[in-house]
Parts: structure tokens; C-alpha cells; sequence
């Protein structure tokens, strides 16, 4: 299926990836670039995706001129933030006339993965593979979701939707992604303690899942990599709710993290 | 139609030059000082309870026309307790450009409004509820309404009442086309519950059960429903939302327990209340999207890029489009459509000639 976006651009739907009842996804094809083609399920729910387009623009926004000033005071000259990594970039965004008048955004993960083939939910780990992640690769997972919290969060953004199916990875390069905003929610006031605690629990849940373990509690099998219960400890802490910043949960995170084990990359391993 | 079925500058500031702008109320104050109680036409308890919000039809001929599209009711309940005791002359000041910016949103329909206050119950005037009027009238219910400013410092105010009002005892035409009207509460404060049948007879007075069910609603008197159903069973019939003004965080927790999140807006300050308002319902009509609003807001509201960026933040999570969803929203009438009968919804398809048009009858000779 061809459908024509803004400046005669044709983008060629691939295959359909997910469905919610919202809008329907596929991957596409704009010349040799992959991107995600989102559609409204139907014109009723445009709305929704005209709300996840302002999101994702501002948040883009926010993350450009954050990273400008960031520029003026870093110490290391390569060092960056990336923000602009934990969301989709709005490629195009129209009304399809031919599709019943319902909305398409193109959504792009570039920075994170030049196809959108190299990108998987991480439910794809336990549903699909059937596999579990070691402590290791755990770490650069729960390290940047709580990362793009202490984002978000700051920007007074809810993600919402902080399910397994909405969390992509790229295994290879340690990107991680949200999808679907098209349930965050932009607020002008600032975020209570108790919104913040809800998605710093719900992101540990989803590793800890990941990792054979127990979400409830926060239990998680035992393993070489572990010489004691630091980092242990530090999951249940995380889903005992005794976080509620993701700033101070992203830095005591990697203060404990780092003291168990080096910062060096570990490539994404599964058991 | 005359002048005063639409709110023009010329009329407005003819009626704002007769009245104390700094009090617009002063007058409704001394009325109640001297014991003479409210005003009827803003007393919820008076001119038979319910308040409608009906077509206008003019005869033409056998027929009748439609005068400004069909009704559409934007009802706003100002919290003036505390802080909030000015929000009276505020709603006044701004109203020629909520008018305004309502009209570029609702162009299609006859904008009918409906303006409350409320207090505490411990005030004396727990609401005062104008009829749902166009033109002068609007300003002229305002200037007639109490706020006593009070509140009572007892963590809460007292809005359910009002909220019953606009869900049971509100007669709106547009809702008869499966379309909702506009409702919108604005204040700082928790409501209290629960909604007791002692206040419900001393604001709509004792027969107020029996406009309920006049009104087409059955409810037990003594098992009310408490404020979320009260506010569930308004949304059946209005898009409400209800605006938190400089809140504090309790205000926030109370309003999120009893109507969605995506219907609260959040705002600094009742200055752009006008802006806000036409940017809801634009969005909601369709007439508006995101990306569009801040050129209107800037280009007809006149506010600055800064403004029209707060204003569209602060209502992007709303059910955008909502309205244009509903079931005959490209059906209704328009202005100048014909009726038979004047309370007719749908217009004839059938337009009889009128008399003297028609050919004389023949007259058959035997």
C-alpha cells in the first residue's frame, strides 16, 4: 500500500507491526529509508495523533536546546545527552484523504537505528525468545529508561504507556526507546511525587521482568555477575516506590551500579 | 431580531457606561444587604428552575426560520470565594472578547451562555445561575449575581450544586441533535461532598425534584448521587471541564478522583480565560487542531506567541475533535432553514407557497 504524504512523498507500507485501538503501525519504505507509519484507526481518533505530534515536537524541541546549553558547559567536549534518542521524530504528519481522511504521522528512530528492523519491543525478549537478560545487560535498560524519566519528568511529560510492547532496544548499539506517546500527557503544572513514582516503578517492573524475576517484589534470580546484594537491593528499593525523582533514582542508580561494576561496555547477553 | 440577540461593542458599552466597573455587582449588593434576597433572574430557585437554551424560530409565512443556527449552550461557574472574589468583574470586563472568540468558534451556531458563581454552603448564596441568554443579556445577569468572597477557610468550596444544575435541571436544544453543549468550572479549591438534599432545595428550592423529573431525569432524594456521578451524568449532555487556578496540590487530588485528567486544565492565573475557552471548544468542534491554534490565537485572540504557546500546552491533552464525532454534527440545521413547527428539530422538505403566491383557486362553472 502507497500512501502520499506532504510534498508528493510516497511512503510504502512493508508490513504491519502493531495494532492497538487507537491506530494501526507499520514499517515503511521513503526511498531507502525505514521509518514507522502510524494511522488512525479511524477519523475519530486523529485527535489522538495530533496530541502525540505536539508532544513529540516539543519534547524535540526541549531536547535540542537543552543540548545547547549543555554544549556551553560540559567538561568533555564529546560528551552529549542524547535526549532526542528516547523518542520517535516526527518525519511527516498529514490527513490521508485516500485512507478516510484519517491522520498518518511518519515517525523516525534514525538516531537510534538506521532500519527499524535493528529495533524490538522487549517483550519480543520473554514472549518471543523466550529468553531472560543477564544483570549486565539490565543495567544499560533500567539506566536509560530512568534516564528519559529525569527527561520527561522535567519537561512536566507522562509517558503513560510504559509497557513492555512500547519499550524498543537496539541489542547491538544499547539504544533505548519509547513508541507510542500517543498516551503521555503534557501538563502545565508540575508533576505530583506519586505520578513520578508510578513510572520509576513501572519501568523497574519491566526490567525486573526481563530479568526472570519477580515484578511484585522485585526478587530476581540469583547470578554470577552478582557478588552481593547491591544491586539487588537496589531493585526493590526502586519498586518499594522509595523513589520518587527520577533524578535521584537515575544518579543513586549508576552510584551503585558503578561501584558494583566498571563502566565498560557488556554486550547485550541473554540466558 | 434586534441589537440586543447579539453582544456588539456598541451595545455593551452602552450598558458598561451605566454600571460601576469596579463592583459591576454593587448593585445586586445593596439588594441583598437591604434583604431583598437575589435577583430572580440569577436565583436558581426562580422562572420554573430549568434552565433552557432553545432554537430561535421567526414565522415566515406558515413556516418558521431559523434565526442564527441552532442553540449552542456555553455554561461557566466562577468560583468567587477568597481570591476569587473579583472574578465577577473580571468575567465582565473580558466578556465582549469571550463573546467574540466564542463567536469565531461557534460561528454556525446561535451562542446562548449561561454564567453561575458559587460560594460555600456556608454562605449565604451557595449559586447564582443567569438564564441562558445571547446578546446584552449575558452582561446584564452578570451585574445581578452576589459573590460574598467568603468561602469559610473549610478546605473546599461548594460547586456541586451548580454541577447538579447543569446536569439536571438544563434543557439545551443542541443536545436533541445528539450533540453536547460547553461546561466549564473554574476554581482553586476541592468541592466538598456530598451533595445533601437540604442544599439542593435551598438553592433550586423545595419543588426541585419534581423539575428534575419534569426535566427527564428520576432521582431518588434519598439517594443522591454523589459529585463524580453528578459530573458523569453532566458529561453525558455537555464537553465539561473544569479549569484549576493556581491550585494546590489537594485541589489536584480531589478534581482527578471524580472527572478525567485530560478534562482539567490547568492555568496560572483567570486572565486569558477568554483565549482558553475558545481554544477547548475549537478544538473540540474541529474547527480547531493543534496545529493551527496558535496562529488563531495570536491572529484573532491577539495574544502573544508566548500566550498562544501556554494556552496550547495547556489544552492539548483534551479530547480533541470530540464534538465532531458525534452523530449529526454535519447534519444540523443551519441559520435561515425552515420549520413547520417552531419546535420542530428537523426542517421541511416540503415549503408550501405561501398565501397570495398561490394561483386563485378556479372556479369550476356548472
Amino acid at each position: 500500500m502507497n500512501i502520499k504524504g506532504t510534498g508528493n512523498k510516497i511512503y510504502a507500507t512493508v508490513r504491519q507491526l502493531a495494532s492497538n485501538p487507537n491506530f494501526n503501525l507499520y514499517e515503511c519504505l521513503e526511498g531507502e529509508q525505514t521509518y514507522f507509519l502510524k494511522i488512525a484507526k479511524s477519523k475519530a481518533e486523529n485527535g489522538t495523533l495530533e496530541k502525540e505530534e505536539y508532544i513529540l515536537k516539543t519534547l524535540k524541541e526541549v531536547s535540542d536546546n537543552v543540548e545547547i546549553e549543555y554544549a556551553k558547559k560540559r567538561t568533555r567536549p564529546d560528551s552529549v545527552l542524547n535526549n532526542h534518542f528516547f523518542f520517535p521524530e516526527i518525519v511527516d504528519s498529514f490527513i490521508c484523504k485516500e485512507q478516510q481522511n484519517r491522520r498518518v504521522l511518519i515517525l523516525g528512530l534514525t538516531s537510534v537505528s538506521k532500519q527499524t528492523s535493528d529495533l524490538a519491543p522487549i517483550s519480543f525478549i520473554t514472549k518471543r525468545d523466550m529468553v531472560k537478560i543477564d544483570p549486565k545487560t539490565s543495567v544499560w535498560i533500567l539506566g536509560k529508561l530512568l534516564k528519559m524519566l529525569v527527561f520527561t519528568h522535567g519537561q512536566n511529560v507522562l509517558v503513560r504507556d510504559l509497557s513492555a510492547d512500547n519499550i524498543l532496544v537496539n541489542k547491538a548499539q544499547h539504544y533505548v526507546s519509547v513508541l507510542n506517546w500517543g498516551d503521555a500527557l503534557i501538563l502545565n503544572r508540575e508533576l505530583e511525587q506519586k505520578e513520578c513514582l508510578i513510572e520509576i516503578v513501572g519501568v523497574t517492573k519491566e526490567v525486573v521482568k526481563l530479568l526472570g524475576g519477580n515484578p511484585t517484589t522485585g526478587e530476581i534470580p540469583e547470578d554470577e555477575q552478582m557478588e552481593d546484594s547491591r544491586y539487588q537491593d537496589l531493585l526493590k528499593k526502586l519498586i518499594r516506590g522509595e523513589y520518587h525523582d527520577a533524578y535521584l533514582a537515575h544518579s543513586d542508580f549508576y552510584g551503585i551500579v558503578r561501584s558494583i561494576w566498571p563502566s565498560k561496555f557488556h554486550p547485550y547477553t541473554t540466558k | 431580531m434586534n441589537d440586543k440577540d447579539v453582544l456588539s461593542d456598541k451595545v455593551y458599552k452602552d450598558f458598561k457606561s451605566n454600571v460601576n466597573t469596579d463592583h459591576v455587582t454593587s448593585k445586586a449588593q445593596e439588594r441583598h444587604e437591604k434583604g431583598l434576597g437575589l435577583d430572580p433572574l440569577v436565583d436558581p430557585a426562580s422562572n420554573g428552575v430549568i434552565r433552557r437554551s432553545l432554537n430561535r424560530m421567526e414565522p415566515e409565512g406558515l413556516l418558521f426560520r431559523l434565526v442564527m443556527g441552532i442553540a449552542m449552550l456555553v455554561e461557566e461557574r466562577l468560583d468567587t470565594t477568597g481570591s476569587f472574589k473579583r472574578n465577577v468583574d473580571i468575567a465582565f470586563r473580558v466578556l465582549p472578547r469571550t463573546y467574540e472568540l466564542l463567536r469565531k468558534v461557534l460561528g454556525r451556531y446561535d451562542l446562548q451562555m449561561i454564567n453561575a458563581i458559587f460560594a460555600d454552603a456556608l454562605d449565604d448564596y451557595i449559586l447564582c445561575r443567569s438564564h441562558a441568554e445571547m446578546g446584552i443579556k449575558i452582561a446584564e445577569q452578570m451585574t445581578l449575581m452576589v459573590p460574598e468572597g467568603g468561602g469559610k477557610g473549610n478546605h473546599g468550596e461548594d460547586p456541586q450544586y451548580g454541577l447538579f444544575g447543569g446536569a439536571y435541571l438544563t434543557s439545551a436544544d443542541i443536545n436533541r441533535y445528539g450533540l453536547k453543549s460547553y461546561d466549564f468550572t473554574v476554581t482553586d479549591e476541592p468541592s466538598h461532598e456530598p451533595v445533601l438534599k437540604s442544599q439542593l432545595e435551598r438553592v433550586f428550592g423545595k419543588e426541585v425534584f419534581d423539575k428534575v423529573k419534569e426535566n427527564g431525569f428520576e432521582i431518588d432524594p434519598n439517594n443522591l448521587p454523589s459529585v463524580k456521578q453528578v459530573i458523569d451524568k453532566l458529561l453525558e449532555r455537555a464537553h465539561a471541564f473544569v479549569f484549576l487556578v493556581d491550585m494546590d496540590g489537594e485541589a489536584n487530588d480531589y478534581w482527578t478522583t471524580v472527572i478525567a485528567q485530560n478534562r482539567i486544565i490547568y492555568l496560572e492565573d483567570t486572565n486569558y480565560l477568554p483565549e482558553v475557552k475558545a481554544a477547548i471548544i475549537g478544538l473540540t468542534e474541529g474547527v480547531l487542531t493543534l496545529s493551527d491554534l496558535e496562529d488563531f490565537l495570536v491572529n484573532e485572540a491577539n495574544v502573544s506567541k508566548d500566550v498562544a504557546k501556554m494556552i496550547k500546552r495547556a489544552v492539548a491533552g483534551i479530547p480533541i475533535g470530540a464534538q465532531a464525532l458525534l452523530e449529526n454534527f454535519d447534519k444540523i440545521p443551519l441559520k435561515g432553514d425552515l420549520f413547520k413547527e417552531k419546535r420542530d428539530i428537523w426542517p421541511t422538505d416540503e415549503i408550501p407557497e405561501e398565501d397570495g403566491s398561490e394561483e386563485p383557486p378556479k372556479t369550476e362553472w356548472l
